[in-house]
């Protein structure tokens, strides 16, 4: 009997120590904190409400679009304004232009993303690297960022592209995501050379731990609400670049309907007063650009636990 | 012995020339004993620390010397070998408990980063832990406060939370770099309390690094005078008090604020500055700024002797 007792008493305890470790595991992650402090930033919300907005139009493009962007070609109906039948129109073959500026929303973002995605991989190991090591390995990999710095963008981007025969969408990722990494990677490297002599990084040597651990469980978080901010900004940037190669002829190609292809076809009407087939795709193009900006200034205030 | 040096010299290789920051500095401290290093700024104290835990920065080296800890030899350590002993055998306590904590990461994770670093542990079981050495340094509420982020912490408590991480895998040795100098004294006061009682309890030996010699007072039982990288005095606290024979320790005592004399009087400083490491005076560093300086002091280095068993002073008086 005594034992019995003795037993679920035990029991009872080891529940009670379990119940105890787990509540100890549940930290407040960076990522919750950062959220928490984000929701109070009314220009980062806004920003982040564009942002969603566009990302929701890309993904429910099909159910959204009130057309086929491509397929629906319509001669009879072409450069009707804004109406019942259009709600932004249609254009020169009498496709939607609202249809083609909702897939639009697809081609902008996987721009922007994917390409920004090359930037900070390179980018990121290119600056932590030279910022970490200084020394030879700094001179080499700084060299390399201010030669691929000192190409004039636009006609780097231009001669690139032009090599391929028919430029298409993938190109277009790596050509902008190799040109933007350069920032990314200065940057980078610039916080690496100042947190690296802070004393919680020599704190970290202190406790054993080793370079790997150091750049990316120490140093890198500390450098992350500037590149965020480059990053969210540097998608921006690629939306716009895609927006202008598309518009020199030298990104997508038609029919894909990029926002940048469309202004290119509209321009030529803008003259003749068929305004929607430029001002909606150019419309599209600032919304997305600034939700991005706006979120990108508003995350840097909200990642940094020191800005207060 | 726990801690074995002899004749450390590190130096600096900068462009302006060779720095010498530590020049031939030898002590020994004995399983759970405990060193104050006491000097001006500049005298090659936190170098001396960092040379131990082999983490001088670039461009210093250690040039030579013997590092004995626990009968191996730190020298020949490769830097993996010392990672395993940095934090773990050998830990250390920075001056300024506001910088030296990552700001992204919060206290606890810190702490468990520690051990985990040298224990095969399960997190779980790590969290623990962390929960029961915040609770050892006296934080209240640790549990909660091991979530919380460093800026939540006021001064004193991240010097708990520091001494915490330090002592996660209970050391042999806690080096403390001038662990007071940035808190105000009556958290001084806690904290040096706090290590008092940790030492006790952990039996760990520690190397004080610190300009203030009440502090060494309070903590150590033997005290290293260094200026300009080199061994100035080494001997016993309560020597240093009332039997000292360097002149420069003279000067660092007259330099104290005493409650048993008069108020009016000014407090003596030692004139003159410490010498530039990369120029040193030929013969003893100290004697541009010495009152008793001989013809000797000008031109050799006077011998480390030993006036009595376990004083050692160099210095030309008593050659």
């Amino acid at each position: 009997m005594k034992v019995l007792k003795q037993s679920v008493e035990i029991k009872k305890r080891e529940a009670e120590e379990k119940k105890q470790e787990v509540e100890v595991i549940r930290t407040t992650s960076l990522l919750m904190y950062t959220l928490k402090r984000l929701s109070k930033n009314h220009v980062a919300i806004l920003g982040l409400g564009l942002i969603i907005f566009v990302i929701l139009v890309a993904i429910f493009a099909p159910v959204l679009a009130p057309y086929h962007p491509i397929k629906y070609v319509n001669i009879l109906k072409s450069m009707v304004p804004p109406g019942k039948e259009y709600p932004l129109g249609s254009d020169y073959l009498g496709r939607d232009v609202l249809a083609r500026i909702i897939y639009g929303a697809r081609i902008s973002l996987m721009v922007g993303l994917v390409a920004e995605m090359v930037a900070l991989s390179i980018g990121i190991i290119f600056g932590s690297l030279a910022g970490y090591y200084g020394r030879w390995i700094d001179q080499l990999l700084m060299r390399i960022t201010d030669i691929i710095y000192a190409f004039p963008t636009v006609l780097f981007a231009i001669a690139i592209m032009a090599v391929f025969e028919r430029p298409s969408i993938t190109q277009l990722f790596l050509v902008l995501g190799f040109l933007g990494w350069t920032d990314i990677a200065r940057l980078v490297r610039a916080q690496f050379l100042a947190i690296k002599e802070r004393e919680y990084t020599e704190a970290a040597r202190a406790i054993g731990a080793g370079d790997r651990r150091i750049i990316f469980r120490h140093i890198l978080p500390n450098c992350l609400a500037p590149v965020v901010v480059a990053t969210t900004v540097g998608i921006a940037g690629n939306i716009l670049s895609e927006a202008w190669l598309s518009f020199l002829g030298l990104g997508a190609q038609p029919p894909l309907p990029s926002w940048g292809l469309m202004l290119n076809e509209g321009q030529t009407y803008l003259m003749a007063g068929k305004y929607w087939l430029a001002v909606f795709p150019g419309l599209a193009i600032m919304v997305t650009v600034l939700g991005f900006n706006l979120f990108g200034y508003g995350f840097r205030d909200a990642i940094d636990p020191r800005l207060r | 012995m726990l801690l074995t040096v002899e004749n450390l010299k590190t130096y600096f290789y900068t462009e302006e020339g060779i720095v010498k920051a530590v020049d031939g500095i030898s002590f020994i401290l004995p399983p759970g004993g405990t060193l104050g290093i006491v000097g001006e700024s500049g005298s090659g104290k936190s170098v001396t620390a960092l040379s131990i835990m082999r983490l001088v920065p670039s461009p210093g080296r250690i040039i030579g010397g013997e590092l004995l800890f626990d009968g191996q030899r730190l020298m020949e350590k490769t830097e993996k070998e010392m990672r395993e002993i940095r934090g773990n055998r050998i830990s250390m306590i920075f001056q300024d408990p506001m910088t030296s904590l990552n700001p992204v990461l919060t206290v606890g994770e810190q702490v468990v980063e520690t051990i985990m670093l040298h224990q095969k542990l399960p997190r779980r079981k790590a969290w623990l832990k962390a929960v029961e050495i915040l609770e050892l340094v006296k934080i209240p509420r640790a549990r909660e406060r091991l979530k919380d982020y460093p800026h939540q912490f006021s001064g004193g408590m991240r010097q708990r939370v520091m001494i915490a991480i330090a002592l996660a895998c209970h050391p042999r040795l806690l080096i403390a770099d001038e662990p007071t100098t940035s808190l105000d004294v009556t958290i001084q006061a806690q904290i040096i309390d706090l290590m008092k009682e940790l030492k006790k309890e952990l039996n760990m030996a520690i190397i004080l690094i610190t300009h203030n010699l009440g502090l060494v007072a309070e903590l150590c039982q033997k005290v290293l005078v260094m200026y300009a990288g080199d061994l100035m005095e080494y001997t016993d606290i309560g020597t240093i008090f009332r039997g000292s024979k360097h002149p420069y320790t003279w000067g660092l005592l007259q330099s104290l604020p005493r409650l048993d004399r008069p108020r009016s009087r000014r407090l003596e400083q030692i004139e003159g500055q410490p010498p530039s490491l990369i120029k040193l005076p030929p013969g003893c560093p100290f004697h541009p700024r010495c009152q008793y300086v001989k013809a000797e002091c000008r031109q050799e280095k006077p011998e480390l002797i030993e006036v009595s068993s376990d004083h050692l002073v160099s210095c030309w008086l008593y050659q």
